[in-house]
């Protein structure tokens, strides 16, 4: 049975007379990769920021494994957190950053520093203010991992990466997941980049969570076929499915159904179709669909 | 791991510590420029010269007790501060130290003590080189190693002092603008809202005379206590050395609080927290709009009060609309909070109404006599012939004193002139009772020469009065001093034609004040009347006592035709006198 790592209850964060949040609630499974997904503005950053102590709730709790996260160390320690624009000391190289925060945080390791730094381009001795805005990111995901983080907080930290190195992170964030269970949010606002990363997504918008799925499970559910009739046949001649979108073209159907495959697929056998073929579908696409479901209009949440 | 209650943090003390090396080496050269080098540079003059009183000032340079010292240390306080709080100013540099694995307090506290003990280790230092030097060359004569560390103690709280007062103001500042605006408030508090208040009511209230000292001075600005080696010696006393470890410690714990309470988020905004934002746009808007307003109607001989009016809202428009663009930092927001605004300037007309109006009457106000134990008066001490005698503070407490001084104030006349001119035939008098002379507030009212001695006729029988003006209390006879008693000959009419002196003799200055003691006790009133006075006896004694100084009082003391003895006495100094210019 899979284990809850954080949970958030009501959490509501407002600035000034303007909510940011409002009554969110979710809860994160140990282990996990949540994808934080809306447009700029939406909450990602603020909700990053309430989870890792550093925004003080208006209202709600944030709780991982049972523990209140305000101002507590022992669980400060436990995370690391990625900002949108990192920081560093003036005139400090990748080295002595390390060995600052090796001094300020307990869970901090050296060797893990050294290690992980090794498989990014990096001059570890440079001053770090001499770097690109890609290279200073690479740097803060360096020493964000050299905590050992038990959750990792990655503000649109993949954005300003090459396509290469955010394949190396990625994989190096799956490996730590895969050896240490460590539970990781994502956010962006992009969907697309989460693709074949995320284990759960979660759409923030309007300062509320609207969908949060487990990917394998809408994966499981939703399905894009492409079906052939001669004649063409009247979509509603399609009993039992439950229809989502469809486009027709002369003599071929396009239709997204939810429902598992499996029992779809004999439904529309019975209607002797001269082509049943499931194609890919994207992750986009689910989200999508899923949120004209849900009444909201997709084009002003995702990007 | 750090504790969760834990308020100490070692490794981010001493990382700061590192961080700060370059400024606490600098700053060390800037104290050895401000005290080491001038004094060798002035020993070395010495050497060459050979001036005595040229060491005396190489002792108290190297003693740290100079101004320059005091600047520096004052600026390196608002230095330190910034460079041990300036991550406040940035989001990424918040985010940076506020997910770090220690708390709110035991952050503050922790940089609070790593940028103190980055402003001591210089000091401490440079105290030590001079230290050297002083024992070395043989300065303790001037200054003693004991004083010397008396002086570093006093630089090292002052400087903690200031450092925490610069500190408690960072805790709710968001930039260093807010904090040099924040700072100047914390230090000009005191003294603007009580030079506004009390200009406020000296323009309004004309009859009346506000002290405008500001006695707590040394409490809001202990640092210049260091401005010399003799006034701090006398000023920095164990209550006060007390005063300057306790004060830290509350300014520290009440910014742990406020930063513990203080919201990352805030980092844009000018001050981090609204309702400092908001007290002191209103606070400074009022009191500068009063004062400015005041400051103008004071200047302007019989003002309007439309014009009045007028000039107090374009200044509360004015001050108001700077401070909501510089708090908002955002100029177009000047006149985004126009309700407000109106608010406050129907406040102050409505005050400006009740003050120019007089409507509590208060500069008409006469205490009542049954409910007046004391009652204190600067007069002019005695009065014959239209000679009108130095005028000091002097105190009724008997009952029909009492009377007599509340009738002056109610037959006098309430002008709203500062002086009366000679022709009035007026002497002005300052009356307080006990309640309002502790706030330093006396009211002025011209009473007429008549009324006035008839006042002296009601008292001078009083053993009070006599006191007073016989009594010879705290005389000041110093002991190397220029004269003991400065005595003025009376030649007929003429006041003080002819001054002679008792210099630096106890025996005499004991001989002329106790016969004058003996015959003035015994004299009423009745026995003087129509006689005229012979001699002056003009002395200074000790008014009050502070910071180990004295205030001295300068007295005319009359002696009469009937004081037999007396004019025995003083003839004969008189004649002595005469000889000896001869």
């Amino acid at each position: 049975m899979s284990q809850n790592y954080l949970k958030i209850e009501n959490l509501t964060k407002k600035f000034d007379d303007y909510t940011v949040l409002d009554s969110i609630s979710s809860s994160i499974e140990k282990g996990s990769i949540y994808g934080l997904i809306g447009t700029n503005g939406a909450g990602k950053s603020t909700l990053l920021n309430c989870i890792s102590g550093i925004y003080f709730n208006d209202n709600g709790f944030i709780f991982t494994n049972g523990e209140k996260i305000e101002d507590n160390v022992n669980i400060k320690d436990d995370i690391s957190y990625i900002s949108d624009e990192p920081y560093f000391f003036n005139s400090f190289s990748m080295k002595d950053m390390a060995k600052y925060l090796n001094k300020v945080y307990p869970s901090f390791s050296m060797d893990k520093f050294y290690e992980i730094s090794n498989l990014f381009p990096l001059d570890i001795t440079k001053k770090i203010n001499t770097f690109s805005k890609g290279m200073k990111r690479q740097a803060a995901i360096v020493f964000a991992l050299s905590k050992n983080p038990k959750l990792l907080l990655c503000d649109e930290s993949f954005d300003g990466l090459d396509p290469v190195i955010r394949q190396l992170v990625k994989r190096i964030i799956i490996k730590e997941v895969t050896e240490r269970s460590m539970t990781v949010i994502v956010s962006s606002h992009n969907l697309a980049e989460l693709e074949n990363f995320c284990d759960v997504i979660g759409i923030i918008h309007q300062n509320k969570i609207i969908i949060e799925k487990k990917i394998d499970d809408i994966k499981e559910n939703i399905h894009k076929i492409q079906l052939a009739f001669k004649p063409m046949i009247d979509v509603s001649e399609i009993k039992d499915v439950d229809i989502v979108k469809y486009t027709t073209r002369s003599s071929v159907m396009e239709i997204v159904a939810r429902g598992k495959l499996d029992d779809i697929i004999p439904k529309i056998e019975k209607l002797n179709p001269i082509l049943i073929d499931p194609i890919d579908i994207s992750l986009e696409d689910i989200f999508i669909y899923e949120m004209e479901v849900t009444g909201y209009d997709a084009s002003k949440v995702l990007i | 791991m750090t504790h969760q209650k834990s308020l100490f943090n070692k490794n981010l003390f001493f990382e700061d510590l590192k961080q700060n090396k370059h400024i606490m080496i600098l700053y060390t050269i800037f104290l050895l420029l401000a005290t080491t080098l001038p004094a060798m540079i002035m020993y070395n003059s010495y050497l060459e010269s050979r001036h005595f009183y040229m060491l005396s000032d190489v002792a108290e340079m190297l003693s740290m007790a100079n101004p320059f010292v005091t600047i520096i240390n004052t600026a390196a306080a608002v230095i330190f501060v910034i460079l041990q709080f300036g991550y406040l100013y940035k989001t990424n540099s918040v985010i940076f130290y506020h997910s770090m694995p220690i708390t709110r307090k035991n952050m503050l506290v922790t940089k609070f003590l790593a940028g103190f003990f980055a402003m001591i280790i210089p000091i401490l230092f440079t105290f030590m080189v001079n230290l050297s030097l002083n024992v070395i060359i043989g300065f303790q004569f001037w200054v003693s190693v004991a004083n010397m560390f008396k002086i570093i103690a006093a630089v090292l709280l002052t400087t903690l002092f200031t450092y925490s007062v610069v500190m408690f103001a960072q805790s709710f500042c968001s930039n260093v603008f807010a904090l040099i605006i924040a700072v100047m408030f914390i230090f000009l508090l005191y003294p603007v809202t009580k030079v506004v208040a009390v200009g406020t009511f000296i323009a309004y209230m004309p009859t009346y005379y506000v002290n405008l000292t500001l006695p707590l001075a040394d409490y809001f600005y202990p640092m210049w206590i260091t401005f010399s080696k003799t006034g701090l010696l006398k000023i920095f006393t164990p209550s006060f050395a007390i005063y300057l470890v306790i004060m830290p410690i509350i300014l520290v714990s009440l910014s742990a609080i406020i930063y513990s309470k203080r919201k990352s988020e805030n980092t844009n905004k000018f001050f981090a927290f609204d309702i400092v934002n908001k007290f002191l746009k209103y606070y400074i808007t009022i009191c500068l709009g009063i004062g400015f307003g005041t400051l103008i109607r004071a200047n302007v001989n019989s003002m309007n009060i439309i014009i009045n009016f007028v000039v107090h809202t374009m200044a509360i428009v004015v001050i108001f609309s700077i401070l909501q663009a510089i708090f908002e930092k955002n100029i177009k927001n000047m006149f985004a909070n126009k309700k407000m605004m109106l608010l406050v300037i129907i406040c102050i007309l409505v005050f400006v109404t009740i003050v120019e109006v007089d409507i509590f009457k208060i500069d008409k106000m006469v205490p009542d006599a049954d409910k007046t134990n004391e009652i204190y008066i600067d007069m002019p001490v005695f009065s014959r012939n239209d000679y009108y005698y130095s005028s000091d503070e002097l105190k009724f407490s008997e009952r029909k004193s009492i009377e007599g001084a509340i009738n002056l104030m109610k037959t006098g006349k309430i002008s709203k002139d500062r002086y009366p001119s000679r022709d009035e035939k007026v002497v002005y008098l300052n009356f307080s009772t006990s309640k309002y002379q502790k706030w330093g507030i006396k009211r002025r009212i011209f009473v007429s020469n008549e009324e006035f001695d008839k006042f002296l006729e009601l008292v001078f029988d009083t053993k009070e009065y006599k006191d007073q003006l016989y009594g010879f209390d705290n005389i000041y006879i110093p002991e190397n001093g220029k004269y003991g008693l400065h005595i003025a000959h009376v030649k007929g009419e003429n006041v003080g034609s002819e001054y002679f002196y008792i210099r630096n003799e106890k025996e005499k200055t004991n001989l002329v004040i106790n016969t004058l003691k003996e015959e003035a006790y015994s004299a009423k009133y009745s026995d003087i009347r129509g006689e005229k006075t012979t001699y002056f006896i003009e002395c200074e004694y000790r008014k009050d006592e502070k910071n180990g100084g004295y205030r001295y009082n300068y007295r005319q003391i009359p002696v009469f035709e009937s004081f037999e003895k007396t004019n025995e006495v003083l003839d004969m100094f008189y004649n002595e006198h005469k000889e000896n210019i001869q």
